[in-house]
């Protein structure tokens, strides 16, 4: 084949790649590349490239989900169970720096801020559940259970204030 | 704000354009059920989560300010995909001019999740460059032809749609698509060749 056959050739060879071409165009593509290192080398190189771009398009679309769901989670109450947990250490260091407690009381403070940060990813999760509809029962159970299992928490104090946990209070 | 909309949609019933109440709400539903197609194009222009977020925002919002004047399912999301091809392009050339973070955000994780399945220490070499050639030519290829190979390959329009949707004709677009495939693969190509 000569060079010209290839650059004759070359618009068909993405056609030919993606399996667009009529039986008798596929043909012809077909027996040039039997003869044509090049033009293989092509095609090889299309299919290839878009399969690397498939996968890299998949994997930007996975990482958008995880990262938007973890965003919605936490986006503007992460900073309040942050500067809870901070609050917290701050005053667990103030006393400290007061009376050296016993090592177990390192532990029950340790233990304070992981629930202040669960209780307050869970209000989070809550009022964005909160604005779904039919999730009313949902909302409910979750607003219970962060006051049973977090009763000494800024979440639970938030739900006893707002009184958006009115079914206790009844 | 998308439920308040959807429910406003579900009260008026058949969502008829002649009715004030309905104005806008069937072209808002239109792009709830159309989202998750929406998101893919975003994220196939290469944009990252939190990215891909404000532009569905934004396209929500044009929707919003959109008279509801189209009529059938496919013109609306033909709209709403070149609404939101549209966006993605602006962000493109917004991180262009002000050389804000690329688009195509580098993830060595991909490499080492591709990767780790191939037992020879070449190949795994040979794999993730390659990855990082096309990851790198994706991010400079000009948006105007990245759109089209992400409606093409990634969302599986046909040359007809695509052309409907980013306004030229079949052949155009299909001439085009050819022209940024064969940018990708002489790029794979001319590794190792260059010095």
């Amino acid at each position: 084949m000569t060079d010209r056959s290839c650059e004759q050739l070359r618009d068909m060879l993405v056609d030919y790649a993606d399996g667009e071409l009529s039986t008798q165009d596929a043909q012809a593509v077909a027996e040039h590349l039997a003869d044509c290192p090049a033009c293989r080398e092509t095609v090889e190189a299309l299919e290839r490239s878009l399969g690397l771009a498939k996968v890299i398009w998949l994997d930007n679309l996975e990482a958008g989900k995880a990262a938007s769901i973890h965003r919605h989670v936490i986006r503007w109450w992460h900073c309040t169970a942050v500067a809870a947990a901070i609050l917290i250490v701050t005053g667990a260091l103030v006393l400290n720096s007061l009376r050296r407690p016993a090592e177990p009381e390192y532990a029950r403070i340790e233990r304070q801020v992981a629930d202040v940060a669960a209780a307050t990813r869970l209000l989070a999760a809550t009022q964005i559940l909160a604005q779904c509809e039919g999730t009313q029962s949902i909302v409910e159970e979750q607003r219970r259970y962060i006051l049973a299992s977090y009763a000494d928490t800024p979440a639970a104090a938030t739900l006893r204030n707002d009184g958006l946990f009115r079914r206790d209070s009844q | 704000m998308s439920d308040a909309r959807d429910g406003q949609a579900s009260s008026t019933g058949d969502g008829r354009p002649e009715e004030a109440q309905a104005a806008g709400t069937s072209l808002f539903r239109a792009f709830l059920r159309q989202q998750d197609r929406l998101r893919r194009i975003a994220a196939g222009m290469g944009l990252a989560g939190a990215d891909v977020d404000d532009v569905l925002q934004d396209v929500s919002v044009q929707v919003l300010k959109q008279p509801d004047q189209f009529e059938r399912e496919e013109v609306m999301a033909a709209w709403l995909v070149r609404t939101t091809v549209n966006r993605c392009v602006t962000e493109h050339r917004r991180r262009f001019c002000r050389k804000a973070p690329k688009i195509m955000k580098h993830r060595p994780e991909l490499e080492r999740a591709l990767t780790s399945g191939t037992p020879d220490t070449t190949d795994r070499a040979g794999l993730a460059e390659e990855l990082e050639i096309m990851r790198e030519t994706m991010a400079e290829l000009d948006p105007s032809l990245l759109e089209l190979l992400v409606l093409r390959y990634f969302c599986g329009l046909d040359s007809n749609d695509i052309g409907r949707t980013v306004g030229l004709n079949a052949s155009t677009a299909r001439c085009r698509l050819r022209e940024a495939r064969m940018i990708l693969a002489r790029k794979l190509m001319q590794r190792g060749v260059e010095p």
